[in-house]
């Protein structure tokens, strides 16, 4: 089942990763795959807290806030450029314009507290725990 | 398969195989550990040692556990276990975990053999879609104006209307958009599994099972989609991958 990258490859208008990054796979993690019914998994700290924290996180306030910042920074008169170089460049790091921000990022950050904060200036998100009570709050 | 393994330790589980399909020499998994299999019959579990199993979790080992699976897949069926599946030393892999279920599990797996999972993710350009939004609604381009200059405090709540009338207009617009893309996709596919949407610029993030027969004539459709939309549309196809969306029931 591998496959030629030389020919995969080709497509110029589409991104095709050689390997997954995190933000890829965090949907995976968190909740595919088999479950073993009478085993026991091991709880990961904070794992089912950032899935519902990821769920509810588009519709809210800090989401709303990043976007207007967006809006406000875009120069209209300029057709289909990257005029907002500073806020695309930590999406460029990760391999992909129009990349992540805000939740898988988030989830992201909280996963790897140590290489992924310098990477861009969005609004941190606050810890929201309940998750669910913050998705009232728009 | 497994004469080596050290009993002492608790194990991490990544997926379950068939008995008879090997593992490739040399990867290694979760906190370094060397994979085994552990067979039962027809079906083997692929595991490896865990050294310390209260700091699973780090971003390493999330890597892992996919590197791991995404490679069984390359060669062979693969049925993927969640993340963070851990078995008790003291615990018997074969006869409490695959025996039980041994016939279901060579099932699924026969149903898996030829096929190959890949993520598409479509999102918005970011920047071209909010030019449009800002030229199609009037509200928004009075909130733009208004906020012009200012700082978050000053116009706190007209930022908040505007960041939602974004967000809104996104979800409203990816309705009509992202059916069309999947109804291109779906006749290709074996299996498709359309995901939640993680982001408000996402358009469609679907999982699909391709065949290898298919895989030519789906990648030739996503280059063709992604060229037609390239002024307002980003593509990222991921795979091949383990069959992480199309694990059955059991």
């Amino acid at each position: 089942m591998s496959t030629n990258t030389a020919e995969r490859s080709r497509g110029s208008y589409v991104d095709r990763p050689s390997s997954s990054s995190l933000a890829d796979v965090v949907e995976i993690i968190l909740d595919k795959g088999l479950v073993i019914d009478a085993y026991v998994r091991v709880s990961l700290v904070g794992i089912e807290i950032l899935t519902i924290d990821a769920r509810i996180v588009i519709a809210s306030v800090d989401t709303y806030l990043r976007f207007a910042e967006a809006t406000n920074r875009l120069d209209l008169t300029q057709q289909g450029g990257r005029d907002l170089p500073e806020m695309l460049g930590g999406m460029a790091e990760s391999g992909a314009k129009g990349k992540t921000q805000g939740a898988v990022e988030g989830v992201k950050n909280a996963l790897t507290p140590d290489d992924s904060d310098d990477e861009d200036e969005k609004p941190r998100r606050r810890t929201k725990r309940p998750a669910r009570s913050s998705s009232e709050s728009e | 398969m497994s004469d080596d393994i050290n009993t002492d330790s608790d194990k991490y589980l990544y997926g379950i195989v068939l008995a008879d399909s090997g593992l490739s020499e040399g990867t290694s998994g979760v906190q370094a550990g060397q994979l085994h299999a552990v067979g039962s019959g027809r079906v083997a579990a692929v595991v490896s040692d865990l050294v310390e199993t209260d700091i699973l979790g780090t971003p390493d080992d999330l890597k892992a556990h996919i590197a791991v699976l995404d490679g069984l897949a390359a060669t062979q069926p693969v049925l993927p276990l969640a993340f963070g599946t851990v078995i008790p030393a003291e615990a018997d892999i074969a006869g409490e975990v695959l025996a039980l279920r041994e016939a279901e599990y060579v099932e699924a797996l026969e149903g898996l053999a030829g096929l190959s999972q890949f993520t598409l993710l479509v999102r918005y350009d970011r920047d071209t879609i909010i030019r449009e939004i800002i030229l199609d609604n009037p509200e928004a381009a009075e909130l733009r104006e208004n906020i012009a200059g200012t700082d978050e405090d000053e116009t706190r709540n007209e930022r908040i209307r505007l960041g939602e009338i974004v967000v809104k207009t996104m979800e409203s617009w990816k309705t009509s958009e992202g059916p069309p893309i999947l109804n291109q996709l779906e006749p290709l596919t074996a299996d498709m599994s359309v995901r939640e949407s993680g982001q408000a610029e996402d358009v469609v993030e679907v999982a699909v099972l391709l065949s290898q027969e298919s895989l030519a004539e789906f990648d030739d459709t996503i280059d063709k989609l992604a060229e037609a939309n390239q002024d307002r549309m980003r593509f990222r196809l991921v795979g091949p991958q383990a069959p992480y969306d199309f694990v059955p029931e059991m």
